[in-house]
This record gives structure tokens, C-alpha cells and sequence, in this order.
């Protein structure tokens, strides 16, 4: 099954794409690499879950901080791709959490974006990932995520075919090289 | 997953000051830990990398060279020493050889799992053979 399609299943309707706060763009790709800008708990226009993790939050409201910003995550993925189904995999993600003097849990803050891509995506959403606290983040929010995802090859087609070890991208190369 | 690769890079997690699954280093450097400790611990953490590193390629020679590395310090204000990765360099370099260096970045963290003083998290090229 296809992310989007799981998406469905799931319920999980993602948020508006987030604005930019600054001057900034959401992501950028190169190669098949699409790096993403680090991201906030946003949903409808509003920063939500602001505050410290270890004062203010508890364990469990970061990990719904930690969601939230998956979401916002996905949604800017889709934007840049046109479709969640063009995602070979979660690669790398850093996951920054507002942290009050002595809290050392954020590898359990950060579950709760590292479960939702495993729900989206299976074992494609599992991820290399730094989980760290922070003294400040912007606004006051207390997750701010960024994500290194990989694009499947060809188009924008919706099925992504399975790659079988760098045999099916020779000819495309060799297409691209005569354009 | 303690590393994944895509785009002929390596991104490995954020790896501890741990040896043998035990932390070696506890604490906010400038406060429990001294400098000394701190630069032991980042060297550490970075080794624990490099195994990753190496676990995931099948073996160091299919690596080029380490591009990055990033290191997380809890660190008192004005504890964090810009030599604070020195050992870790050395350790590069003896990798991979003087010419092929890291860029290195250090940023101030409050609060790292276990509270650990330092993570270091590395991004290295992969050899072209390995290269997907």
C-alpha cells in the first residue's frame, strides 16, 4: 500500500502547508535528496504545544508536538512532490525539543514523530535520527524537526516500482545524457 | 536505524560517549565534566560512529571520507570550546588522512538523552561502488 493510501486508511488528514516565518524556502532537492527546513508544531496558521519540555509539557504532549510536526512535515513532502507516494524513505531526521534545565527524555519525545512515519510509511519511514534538547526555539514551540527524505526514481507517477539494485536506472541515465 | 544511506551518503544517528552500552560520561560540561573529559567524550561518541559507520558499509575502506560532523554539547554558558572535537579529528584523520577532513559544527544543547554531555552524529561518503 502506497503512503497516501495509508494516509486514508490512518484517517490522518495533514495540515495546510506551513508558512515559511522568514525568509526561507520549506525545502530544497538535490539529486534524489529532499532536504526539509526544520518544521513547528503548526495547525491552522498557530504554533501549538508552546512551551518546555521537563516545566511545561509532559512527556506524552511532546510526543503529540513531536506528531504534529510529522505532519507538517508530510505536508510540505507533498508539496514538494506532488504525492507522499514518491518517498523511497525517511532518512535522516533532527529533531530539536525545548527542553527545562535536567529533562533528558527527548529520544521519547521524538517517538511520537519517528511512530507516525512508520505508520505512513512501513519500513521505509524507519530513520538515521539525533533527538537533542534545546535551551530555546523559536516562538517558544517546544519540537522543531528536519527531515532528509529520498525520492524514488522516475516521474510522477504515483507506483513507485521497487528498484532492483541500480539495474533499472541505467537506461534512464543513458536517456537523460542524450537530451 | 543507526544509519541509512541515500543520494551516495551515509547518515548515521546521533551516537553517545558509551562504551560497551554503557555511558562513559555523565553531566553539562563546564559543570561535571571538564574539558578535557568533553573532548575525550565527542572522540568517543565519534568512534561509536565510525563502528556504525563501518556496520552499515560492511567496512571502513568503502567510505571516502567523513563530510560532516556534528556535534551536540551540553555545555554551561561559555563551556563550550571551539577544541572541544580536536580528538575527534584526529581520529578522522587517521581514517581517512589529513587532506580529507569534516566540516565540523558544534552546537550548544540543553539536555541530551540520559543526560549525556555530547552527541555526534557524522554524514560520510560512500565509495561509488556502494553507491545507490
Amino acid at each position: 500500500m502506497g503512503a497516501e493510501a495509508r494516509l486514508k486508511e490512518l484517517g490522518i488528514e495533514l495540515p495546510e502547508v506551513p508558512k515559511p516565518l522568514a525568509n526561507y524556502v520549506r525545502s530544497v532537492r538535490v539529486g534524489n535528496l529532499l532536504f526539509l527546513a526544520g518544521h513547528g508544531p503548526q495547525q491552522d496558521g498557530r504554533m501549538m504545544h508552546i512551551g518546555k519540555l521537563g516545566r511545561d509539557l509532559t512527556l506524552e504532549e511532546g510526543a503529540r508536538a513531536a506528531r504534529l510536526v510529522g505532519l507538517n512535515l508530510l505536508a510540505s513532502t507533498r508539496e514538494a512532490l506532488g504525492t507522499l507516494d514518491r518517498v523511497k524513505r525517511v532518512v535522516k531526521v533532527l529533531g530539536m525539543v525545548n527542553s527545562a534545565d535536567g529533562f533528558s527524555d527527548q529520544p521519547k519525545v521524538m517517538n511520537g514523530f519517528s511512530d507516525l512515519m512508520v505508520e505512513v510509511f512501513g519500513d521505509a519511514g524507519r530513520h538515521a535520527r539525533s533527538a537533542v534538547g534545546m535551551a530555546e526555539l523559536p516562538m517558544g514551540i517546544s519540537v522543531e524537526i528536519e527531515m532528509i527524505v529520498e525520492v524514488a526514481d522516475g516521474g510522477g507517477t504515483r507506483k513507485a516500482k521497487p528498484t532492483r539494485k541500480g539495474a533499472s536506472r541505467r537506461p534512464r541515465r543513458a536517456a537523460r545524457r542524450r537530451r | 536505524m543507526p544509519a541509512v544511506a541515500a543520494g551516495g551518503l551515509l547518515f548515521v544517528s546521533g551516537q553517545d560517549p558509551e562504551r560497551r552500552g554503557r555511558l562513559a560520561y555523565r553531566g553539562r560540561v563546564g559543570r561535571e565534566v571538564n574539558p578535557a573529559q568533553a573532548r575525550a567524550a565527542v572522540r568517543l561518541a565519534t568512534l561509536n560512529a565510525l563502528a556504525v559507520a563501518r556496520a552499515a558499509a560492511g567496512s571502513l575502506r568503502r567510505l571516502r571520507r567523513c563530510v560532516t560532523l556534528t556535534a551536540f554539547v551540553d555545555a554551561s554558558p561559555g563551556a563550550l570550546d571551539r577544541d572541544v572535537a580536536t580528538g575527534a579529528l584526529t581520529l578522522l584523520r587517521q581514517a581517512f588522512g589529513a587532506e580529507k577532513l569534516p566540516i565540523v559544527s558544534l552546537r550548544p544543547a540543553r539536555g541530551l538523552a540520559g543526560s549525556m554531555p555530547v552527541e555526534v552524529e557524522l554524514v560520510l561518503e560512500l565509495d561509488r561502488a556502494r553507491r545507490r
